[in-house]
């Protein structure tokens, strides 16, 4: 069930009956009947990684806090910002500089810096590849964060996972090939339309399960209905259907397709049930991912089931760390020391479990784990003039991001950010060659997965992107 | 040659294929490599040339000669005409997007005229329904959203006009020029037209980004800007002309001639354009408008006749339910308010408008200055009167203030009473008197009080014969203004309260006067606020109290409501209404609907023509604008003058300053862009109505013309369709019908092998492609067959969410319908927070993209939701009732009814026989849920 090795640009929604949630079964019938082009998708580099884990956090964290140690901040505390430097920064407020608020220590083999605001996710450190020299091109959370999810700071483009589900398919027809796990404590600022579909075809949006009760829509019907009258329906429904598709022919694709769905979708009724239980996991795993924690409990569970589902197949799967923006997130303008610890001691044990987890299961040799933010945070602090604060201002020229498991260089960085941490200055990264690398380990040139629209032929990268080559095992 | 096709493969595969098929299929190659220049066709005057060949019998207008044309190269045949009932079931959902009834089909299928196609066109093109149809094309089009969508997303309340104005101008069939003229430029063109400024909800429905543009520094507001420029002018040049000129702001085009300095100078006529609320001056009210309001009068009488003998059959809840639509604007000043009043010979009539230095409410009844009244000293004068035509002023009372009418006792030798006035109330909980009217020895006689209780209005009658009170059973909410009747008929002793304009429903009080025990009124007085007794009342906003010696009529009341009322004011939820009907009366709902249905047609002009305010362009003087190297702010080039696109001519130099006044700017680009030499405006309007006839255009990529589109497979039909549709006077009706009355058009839509093999795609139509219904369509469809869809036209849109608020960002979280009559699908509020997981099943687009052609996917969500979601059971559930109470016992007799209404079709022996066996063992229910899971049911023949 693969057409990974099908090497040809998928363009245009002609081939839609193709993909995604169960396409790959639709495609086969479809493509045995000769309508359509040839499907489309397809890798075309040696992929290193057949699905991916995200975890973003919005508002901003602090790379300064956390990943990318600067001594000179800390020698500096106090001071102003030097007098050449003129930050253009959303809160047009620039206060004294500040030291990173929790301690630096150097872990692992490599050696590499992690502070203490993640202890447990420091223990993983020889994992991960750090790319220290981000940049975004807005400092304003909204569009930053479409840009940093679908490539364009605008509405209505399609979501990487989107973007993956349409040039991958799905493993698994009877699960979705993009599945969101939100913060339970909001919806992100920007909405359902950050794991959308935007113009390609609407099935490969993300499909965001429901923390409580079904985690689809519709997966059972809304009053209860017998089994036996559940059967009894599939087969009216299939002798109606049979006479209709008789009474035309007897070959009309799009008919026969919608035939073969209901099955898929029976299929459906059965798995996601499974693959969304969580209970009968063991006591040591529960443990191992914070569930038993009530200060983590909440992100352990959404880390659990992850690991669930991209053991199901499952291309993508991702999660959100900060809910709407009135609420609580990583945007910490003031008392960071407080609002970064609340949003870390959330997610630092769970991540950590499931790394250990998924390393320990084999899974890490070709599950990417990604780990990204909209920008990064300013080393001076957010107050007039003169004042030493106790937060920090957005800060869209430098920030942290990393990636971990299939293809990547564990133990590794690139880019380096100035002695103070304000701008990138090595290598910068930009959000969408941050993207193109991710594309890539997944066996896809992110020059040619590409969907014809309105005139344009469309990319998540837009029309740009390097691959980071060095961060590549 | 073939080689020459694999190039354009891999530029284009919708182009390749087409190309492809077409070179099979006529052994020609048809189109060259497309050339990046001028020469390329889209680009060339329309070709004038008359249609090929002759007509005979295989022809019913030119269209088919054109395309048998192409068929005969290719030796292929045509199919046969379709039969009836499958012509009838893909008119109505291609020109209306729902399905006929099966009398309609019968009807239809029955009749032997040879003129029955084309006036079931007609009715077709004539019903208000087609213009919602084709509305939701173009709002996909335009990437309408009803919120600003970004971090606060803040909800619109008043983008729905131009919803209603498409509506309104596909139904009138506005020439279609001018329909994108006032889009551009309606605010400027026609300064006062209600309905011009409306139009321009085309440039300001979009997505916006309050923190990007309002906040942050000033390089974020920059950038901002021109990003937002970007959306709109690709929206412009990708709906009107097919061109993709966003592609030119951060160089010149890849493949089109579209240079930045085109790009800039477009920029440039839209740079002062930003979305805001329009308030709407006052007394701006078309005469036209006038007019119709006036002729709607006997229709209103006609369906207060309706309401009336509904209401016998069915109890008093019926006459509310199907009361006349409050949510229109008023009548205008023709029939100011006070006439209305006076005309129902009142005995006392207070405006409470009276100067403020007068303590004086005079009394304008026919008893007149004999019960002038007194304005207590607390009494609050001068606020804005809550009737819409006010010349006059209302009266705040709170706790003590009052009016005082003494020595009235004139109730006697009338037929009853009736006590009206309009009220806000401030806060419904606090309770308190709004009036009271005493009559008789020691008010032991006769009293009257209507005032608030626990946020109801209660009538409170006392007589010698005991007392009598009525609660309203709804709940008035802070701020809300209502006009209140309380009426007693005297013969029939029946006490009555009515809310702006209709009967409310009311349960009978056990309440008493607040102090039973002493009633301490003062003989014959009459108070409005406080009582005699003092009892606090208030704060309550009371204006324009009337009382009568007689009960008023509804035809009445109904009317001083509409005349009193602002637009937006009372207006009561459809849905709301309609929500506690019974199963009995929704079975004869169907009447009444189509009357409401007829006057809301009207009313939509109506609401459209007196907005209080509407969501549109609210302009302001740009910078000057320079070509930006790489689109990018900081990097400003040459000067760029507000203009045209040159490749399309016909002065796209428009010699303009580049400080030029905006308004200047939008009225001469949209005299340019609707200029008869631009032939891509025609081409392109011409190709989106073919497409939402066939499924495909001629040109399969409506919003490319340009070089990286596909190339027309009948250009000569296209051009001949836009030299129609200019000759006509610009009439999208007459295009659509045209089609629709082909031959081509009425062709079966079954698969020939011989034919697939030559050309499997359909590009020469030699059959009728099948379709899948739309998403709207099939909501709507499940609505109508269930008799469960309301037909009401226009207004604001229903909501299928909940909204939250945390600091400034709004929250949209589904819920689900629970409405027992739906609105079509168009009337949702389309917030920009994901779609409704039913439509998203079925390829509803995101509300931000350009969405020219939808994609059409077949997945197991889509099982999953007509399986299982609950606006399907509650559908079938509905569909199993009446159906059972229509056809009777005889099960046989029930599955035909349901296959009438599901699928405008009786079922075979077979069908039947199998139907049956399931219904006994499963019910009707689930009976009617296999049917609307059928193929059958999803797709158009």
């Amino acid at each position: 069930m693969s057409t990974d090795r099908i090497r040809s640009t998928r363009r245009d929604f002609l081939g839609s009956f193709a993909t995604g949630i169960g396409g790959i079964a639709l495609a086969d019938l479809l493509l045995g009947d000769g309508k359509l082009l040839a499907a489309n998708a397809g890798r075309n580099v040696d992929p290193r990684a057949n699905r991916v884990i995200h975890v973003f956090l919005q508002g901003g964290l602090s790379h300064l806090d956390s990943w990318d140690y600067k001594p000179e901040l800390e020698r500096r505390h106090g001071e102003p910002m030097p007098d050449d430097e003129k930050p253009d920064v959303f809160g047009k407020k620039v206060g004294l500089l500040h030291r990173p608020f929790w301690k630096f220590r150097r872990h692992g083999q490599s050696g590499l810096w992690g502070s203490e605001l993640f202890p447990h996710l420091c223990g993983h450190i020889d994992k991960f590849a750090f790319i220290r020299s981000m940049i975004a091109p807005t400092g304003n959370h909204t569009p930053a964060t479409y840009v940093a999810n679908c490539g364009f700071s605008e509405l209505g483009f399609p979501s990487m996972g989107a973007w993956l589900s349409y040039g991958l398919g799905s493993t698994n027809a009877n699960l979705p090939g993009f599945v969101v796990l939100g913060d339970p404590r909001g919806m992100p600022a920007g909405g359902p339309n950050l794991w959308g579909s935007g113009f390609l075809p609407a099935q490969h949006q993300g499909v965001a399960f429901r923390s409580t009760g079904s985690p689809i829509a519709d997966l059972n019907p809304a009053r209860r209905v017998s089994q036996q009258t559940r059967n009894a329906r599939f087969a009216l429904l299939e002798e109606i259907n049979g006479r209709y598709l008789a009474s035309r022919g007897g070959a009309e694709s799009a008919l026969q397709a919608r035939m073969k769905s209901y099955e898929l979708a029976a299929r459906m009724q059965l798995t996601v049930p499974e693959a969304t239980s969580i209970e009968g996991e063991s006591a040591r795993t529960r443990t191992l991912y914070g569930i038993d924690r009530k200060e983590c409990a909440e992100f352990g569970r959404m880390c659990l089931l992850s690991r669930r589902l991209v053991e199901r197949g499952v291309r993508f799967v991702q999660l959100w760390s900060g809910a709407t923006l009135a609420q609580p997130t990583w945007d910490s303008h003031g008392n960071l020391d407080k609002e970064h610890w609340r949003e870390a001691v959330r997610i630092d044990r769970p991540l950590s479990g499931l790394l250990y987890d998924l390393h320990q299961r084999g899974l890490l040799d070709d599950t990417l784990v990604v780990f990204s933010t909209e920008f990064g945070r300013t080393p001076f602090t957010e107050v007039e003039k003169g004042k030493l604060g106790s937060g920090r201002d957005h800060n869209q020229t430098a920030f942290t991001n990393w990636l971990a498991g299939a293809g990547v260089r564990g133990g590794s960085f690139y880019g380096a950010t100035d002695e103070l941490g304000f701008r990138a200055v090595e290598n910068p990264v930009t959000v969408h060659d941050f993207h193109a690398t991710i594309l890539h380990l997944l066996g896809l040139d992110h020059e040619h997965l590409t969907f014809l629209h309105n005139g344009f032929e469309r990319r998540l990268t837009n029309v740009h992107g390097e691959v980071i080559r060095e961060i590549l095992a | 040659m073939v080689r020459g096709i694999e190039v354009t493969c891999n530029r284009s595969c919708v182009h390749g294929i087409r190309c492809l098929a077409l070179f099979l299929a006529t052994c020609t190659l048809v189109a060259k490599e497309p050339a990046a220049r001028s020469d390329h066709w889209a680009f060339q005057p329309l070709n004038q040339d008359p249609p090929p060949g002759h007509h005979d019998d295989a022809v019913q207008n030119a269209i088919d000669r054109f395309i048998l044309a192409r068929l005969k190269v290719a030796t292929l045949a045509p199919s046969p005409a379709a039969d009836r009932r499958t012509l009838m079931r893909r008119l109505n959902f291609d020109l209306l997007g729902l399905p006929p009834t099966a009398r309609e089909v019968d009807d239809f299928v029955n009749d032997p005229s040879p003129g029955a196609h084309g006036k079931l066109v007609d009715r077709l093109l004539a019903s208000p329904h087609f213009g919602e149809r084709q509305a939701r094309h173009w709002l996909d089009l335009v990437r309408f959203g009803e919120s600003s969508g970004f971090e606060h997303n803040t909800p619109w309340d008043e983008v729905w006009r131009y919803r209603d104005w498409v509506i309104h101008a596909f139904n009138t069939d506005l020439p279609y020029d001018e329909f994108v003229r006032l889009q551009l430029a309606g605010d400027v063109l026609r300064p006062g037209d209600p309905l011009a400024v409306t139009a321009t909800g085309f440039l300001a429905c979009g997505p916006y980004d309050q923190i990007g543009n309002e906040l942050g520094t000033e390089s974020m507001r920059k950038a901002t800007r021109q990003t937002e420029l970007g959306d709109l002018v690709g929206t412009v040049a990708q709906t009107f002309v097919g061109l993709s000129l966003d592609c030119a702001r951060c160089h010149e085009h890849k493949f089109d001639p579209l240079s930045q300095r085109d790009y800039f100078q477009v920029a440039a006529v839209f740079g002062g354009t930003k979305a805001g609320s329009r308030p709407n001056a006052a007394g701006e009210h078309d005469a036209e408008v006038v007019a119709g309001l006036r002729r709607l009068e006997p229709r209103l009488t006609e369906l207060e006749r309706l309401r009336a003998a509904a209401s016998e059959r069915a109890g008093g809840i019926l006459a509310e339910q199907f009361a006349p639509e409050t949510d229109h604007p008023p009548l205008p000043p023709a029939t100011p308010y006070h006439a209305l009043v006076l005309e129902d010979e009142p005995l006392g009539y207070w405006r409470l408008g009276d100067a403020a230095e007068s303590k004086v409410a005079k009394n304008l009844g026919t008893l007149g200055a004999q019960i002038d009244g007194t304005f207590s000293d607390s009494a609050q004068r001068g606020l804005p009167s809550l009737v819409g035509d006010a010349d006059s002023t209302a009266m705040m009372i709170a706790a003590g203030s009052r009016v005082t009418v003494p020595a009235f006792e004139k109730f006697a030798g009338g037929t009853g009473f009736s006590v009206e006035f309009w009220a806000q109330v401030k806060n419904p909980g606090a309770g308190g008197f709004i009036s009271l009217v005493g009559d008789g020895e020691s008010g032991e006689d006769f009293c009257l009080m209507v005032y608030l209780g626990s946020g109801r209005i209660r009538a409170h009658l006392q007589t010698a014969a005991g007392i009598r009170a009525i609660d309203s059973t709804r709940l008035l909410n802070a701020g809300e203004t209502v006009h209140v009747v309380s009426t007693w008929d005297a013969r029939s002793g029946e006490l009555a309260l009515h809310f702006n304009g209709v009967p409310v429903e009311t349960s009978t009080s056990i309440g008493t006067l607040p102090d039973q025990a002493a009633p301490a009124h003062t003989d014959n007085a009459l108070f409005f606020g406080a009582n005699g007794r003092g009892t606090p009342g208030g704060p309550v906003v009371l204006d324009e109290v009337a009382i009568y010696n007689k009960p008023l009529p509804l035809s009445r009341i109904a009317l001083h409501a509409r005349s009193g009322g602002k637009d937006g004011r009372g207006c009561r939820d459809w849905d709301e209404l309609l929500e506690e009907l019974d199963d009995t009366t929704a079975d004869r709902a169907g009447e009444v609907f189509a009357i409401q249905r007829d006057l809301s047609a009207h009313l939509l002009h109506g609401r459209l023509a007196a907005p209080a305010a509407t969501h549109a362009v609210t302009p302001y003087q740009p910078e000057v604008f320079h070509v930006l190297a790489r689109g990018d702010f900081r990097n400003p080039g040459q000067v760029a003058a507000p203009g045209g696109v040159a490749v399309i001519g016909s002065g796209h130099d428009f010699g303009m300053r580049p400080d030029v006044p905006e308004a200047q700017r939008r009225i001469r680009f949209a005299r340019w862009i609707t200029d008869e030499r631009n032939a891509l405006l025609a081409r392109v309007a011409v190709n989106r109505v073919w497409q939402s006839h066939f499924g495909v255009g001629l040109v399969a990529t409506p919003n490319d013309f340009g070089t990286n589109g596909s190339p027309p497979s009948h250009p000569a039909l296209l051009d001949w369709l836009a030299g129609q549709l200019i000759e006509s006077g610009w009439s999208l009706k007459m295009i659509h019908r045209l089609i629709v009355t082909s031959a081509t058009y009425r062709q079966q839509s079954l698969d020939r092998v011989d034919a697939g093999k030559t050309d499997a795609d359909n590009l020469l139509l030699w059959r009728m492609t099948p379709r899948r219904l739309e998403a709207e369509a099939v909501r709507d469809t499940l609505l109508a067959v269930a008799g469960r869809l309301n037909p009401r036209l226009g207004g604001r849109g229903y909501r299928d969410f909940s909204k939250t608020l945390q600091g400034e960002n709004y929250n949209y979280h589904p819920k689900e319908e629970t409405t027992r009559f739906g609105r079509r699908s168009i009337y949702r509020m389309w917030v920009r927070s994901g779609t409704p997981s039913f439509l998203a099943a079925f390829d509803c687009p995101n509300t931000s993209v350009r969405t020219p052609r939808r994609a059409v996917t077949t997945t197991p969500l889509q099982a999953l939701a007509l399986l299982n979601s609950s606006l399907v059971d509650r559908q079938a559930e509905a569909l199993a009732g009446l159906v059972a109470r229509q056809a009777g016992e005889a099960v046989a007799d029930q599955v035909a009814l349901t296959y009438r209404r599901v699928l405008q079709r009786r079922p075979t022996a077979e069908e039947s026989e199998s139907a049956v066996h399931f219904i006994a063992a499963h019910g009707l229910r689930d009976f009617c849920i296999v049917l609307f899971n059928t193929n059958e049911f999803l797709h158009v023949d």
